[in-house]
């Protein structure tokens, strides 16, 4: 305890120091004002200048990015296609598609030698 | 609270306040009366809101607290961002630390003082110089009071170190 009582008679004499050099509130604050104001000030003009430069960017994207869109019209769902449609078309498949008719062969069935057979035993048949 | 109020209770902890600040700011007088005026405007403006749950003194060492390690943050990034950037120039240094007028035992306490961690710096001042509780002293800086109290038993401690071999010195030339 007589080490706390000696380490507070050292911060008293610091205190005592201090406190000739605190100046007197009124003057303080007097001070303190216009210090607040510029501060304000600026902090506004900072904002201000945030917002402008913003604009200008936006005013100077602008352009480019409606010519961008307009080079890039955009695509219907009708008209889409998937870029590996073409591995659904298999072959034959306009056999599945189609309705067959009696006498007639679709057009990718067989080869003409095969037609020619079918027209054959046809006439043999008449 | 009414802004005459306010303004009373401030004056009457002035003198303290500004000590207070000048613990905060690591004893360099411009940068201290900078933040109190900033703590003082904070308070009048009714940014900072006294809200009752400690005492008035409490609180408000707990705004000028704040302020000054809002300005040191603002300080160190425009020093270190802006000036090495665009310019190229070394770090500003801001004001001599120590008061000019100041008799050996202070200035022995002051550079003791200087060699504690902040925190240590901050418990010791509040509870020797202001006169605050421990517990004052942890609602001030916004911990807990068993850490305010580790760092108060742990700066305690560090400042009898630094003071003792000092005093020892000026014992065996006198």
């Amino acid at each position: 305890m007589s080490n706390d009582r000696d380490l507070r008679e050292r911060f008293a004499e610091l205190r005592r120091e201090d406190q000739a050099q605190a100046g007197e509130f009124g003057s303080f604050l007097h001070r303190a004002r216009p210090r607040a104001d510029r501060i304000r000030l600026s902090a506004w003009v900072a904002a201000a200048a945030g917002l402008a430069v913003m604009i200008a960017v936006v005013v100077m994207l602008m352009p480019r990015l409606e010519r961008r869109a307009i080079g890039n019209p955009e695509i219907s769902i009708t008209e889409w296609k998937s870029s590996t449609d073409f591995l659904l078309r298999t072959p034959g498949l306009e056999l599945l598609e189609t309705v067959p008719r009696i006498g007639e062969w679709p057009a990718s069935a067989g080869s003409k030698g095969g037609r020619r057979k079918a027209t054959k035993k046809k006439e043999h048949l008449s | 609270m009414e802004a005459t109020d306010l303004q009373r209770e401030l004056e009457l902890l002035h003198a303290d306040s500004f000590g207070w600040a000048l613990s905060c700011c690591r004893q360099r007088k411009d940068e201290a009366e900078e933040v109190l005026q900033t703590a003082y405007i904070k308070v009048l403006d009714g940014r900072a809101k006294f809200e009752g749950r400690s005492s008035f003194r409490t609180w408000f060492f707990g705004v000028i607290r704040r302020t000054a390690s809002e300005r040191r943050r603002r300080r160190w990034l425009r020093d270190t961002l802006l000036t090495r950037w665009f310019a190229g120039q070394p770090l500003r240094s801001s004001g001599p630390a120590v008061p000019p007028e100041t008799d050996a035992d202070s200035s022995l306490l002051r550079s003791a003082l200087s060699r504690l961690p902040e925190r240590q710096r901050q418990v010791l001042h509040l509870v020797y110089y202001q006169d605050l509780t421990v517990e004052e002293a942890a609602g001030a800086l916004g911990v807990s009071l068993g850490t305010a109290r580790t760092h108060f038993d742990r700066g305690k401690r560090r400042l009898r170190q630094l003071l003792a071999p000092q005093e020892a010195a000026d014992v065996k030339r006198s």
